[in-house]
């Protein structure tokens, strides 16, 4: 009868425990990557890229500073899995598109990066529309996947001329695949990657705007 | 008796589990949390009567890890056995999940087959 004198946990301290603890979880592992600065590097250049796609593009100004994390990869069979909802809590869209050194690596698959864009369903026709685009139905789920696929286009576009001012060289670039809450079978990423970095944007307070890249251990100039 | 907790944002996996170990015989009582801070809640309040925790990584606002990262560190929660129950097949998110728990019950990747999560639990529910 020994568990009647224990008391409840107090959850606030048991919050502040986990907090505390999976932040530093979240700093091992940013230290444990081997050619984290790199990444990191770049990561920051896609940053920049969307940024300048909107600002040269429309009026829509981020609210803040894009929020940069650094994320393990959960994979199954070798490749990413994408739980889109859990970006915005809401219906999302995505499309991603892979890098890689030339046109046959890109056919073989042997990828050196990969880019995800993420928006949630109930704001992309406005971001089209806000980039000069014609309004989509946002009903209708082949536009959607279509009018991402433009977007995360443009961004990747702009990522490669960012990645040139860096003096990488350019890479060959896959066409778009798009998906609606989930990608079954999850997404080809770069061999050997662990980690991915988010970039989140957000619009009035609100976060509307994901992208992620998975870059290979193995990307050099 | 003593109980299980569930810990998955995926209400058809935790369906899954549930009759997997209905069906298995293991007559515990369940509870379930739907992510992290759910579980949090779920934990606090009923620690002292959870034999055993079946943990899922990917979930939103706090993942498994993180989650258990904070449970290691509090005595009254570090001696439940955990298994992570995880889509994520890498071995090195298999590593940091000892790394975080060294005395992790298991670690299980989706999808499973029913006995081989029974045997991963039944040396806890005696």
């Amino acid at each position: 009868m020994q568990k009647v004198n224990k008391p409840p946990l107090d959850i606030d301290e048991f919050r502040e425990i986990v907090h505390r603890e999976s932040a530093r979880l979240r700093l091992r592992s940013r230290t444990h990557s081997d050619n984290s600065e790199e990444a990191f590097t770049l990561a920051l250049a896609l940053s920049v890229a969307v940024k300048k796609i909107f600002y040269a593009k429309s009026k829509l100004r981020f609210s803040n500073e894009p929020v940069l994390e650094k994320k393990l990869i959960i994979k199954y069979d070798d490749k990413m899995r994408v739980d889109a909802m859990q970006k915005f809590n809401d219906a999302t869209v995505f499309s991603a598109v892979e890098f890689a050194l030339t046109e046959q690596a890109l056919k073989r698959q042997q990828y050196i990066m990969t880019l995800v864009l993420f928006l949630s369903k109930e704001f992309l026709a406005d971001f089209l529309y806000l980039l000069q685009y014609p309004y989509i139905d946002f009903d209708d789920d082949l536009e959607l996947q279509d009018g991402c696929g433009t977007l995360v286009n443009l961004i990747a576009g702009q990522y490669r001329k960012e990645m040139g001012a860096l003096k990488y060289k350019d890479f060959a670039m896959s066409h778009f695949d798009s998906y609606i809450n989930s990608a079954p079978g999850g997404l080809v990423i770069p061999k050997g990657a662990t980690h991915k970095y988010e970039i989140s944007f957000e619009f009035e307070k609100i976060k509307r705007l994901v992208v992620e890249v998975v870059i290979s251990p193995k990307m050099r100039k | 008796m003593m109980k299980i907790l569930l810990i998955d944002d995926s209400l058809l996996d935790r369906k899954l589990l549930i009759r997997i170990l209905m069906k298995a015989g293991i007559s515990q009582e369940i509870l379930q949390a739907e992510d992290g801070d759910h579980a949090m809640e779920v934990l606090a309040t009923n620690y002292r009567d959870i034999c055993l925790i079946l943990l899922d990584w990917q979930m939103p606002k706090i993942s498994g890890i993180e989650l258990m990262s904070g449970m290691v560190k509090i005595p009254e929660l570090s001696s439940i056995p955990t298994v992570m129950v995880t889509a994520s097949s890498s071995e090195e998110n298999k590593r940091l999940a000892y790394q975080v728990n060294p005395k992790l019950a298991g670690y299980v990747v989706k999808p499973y087959k029913p006995d081989e999560i029974v045997a991963a639990l039944k040396p806890y529910l005696q």
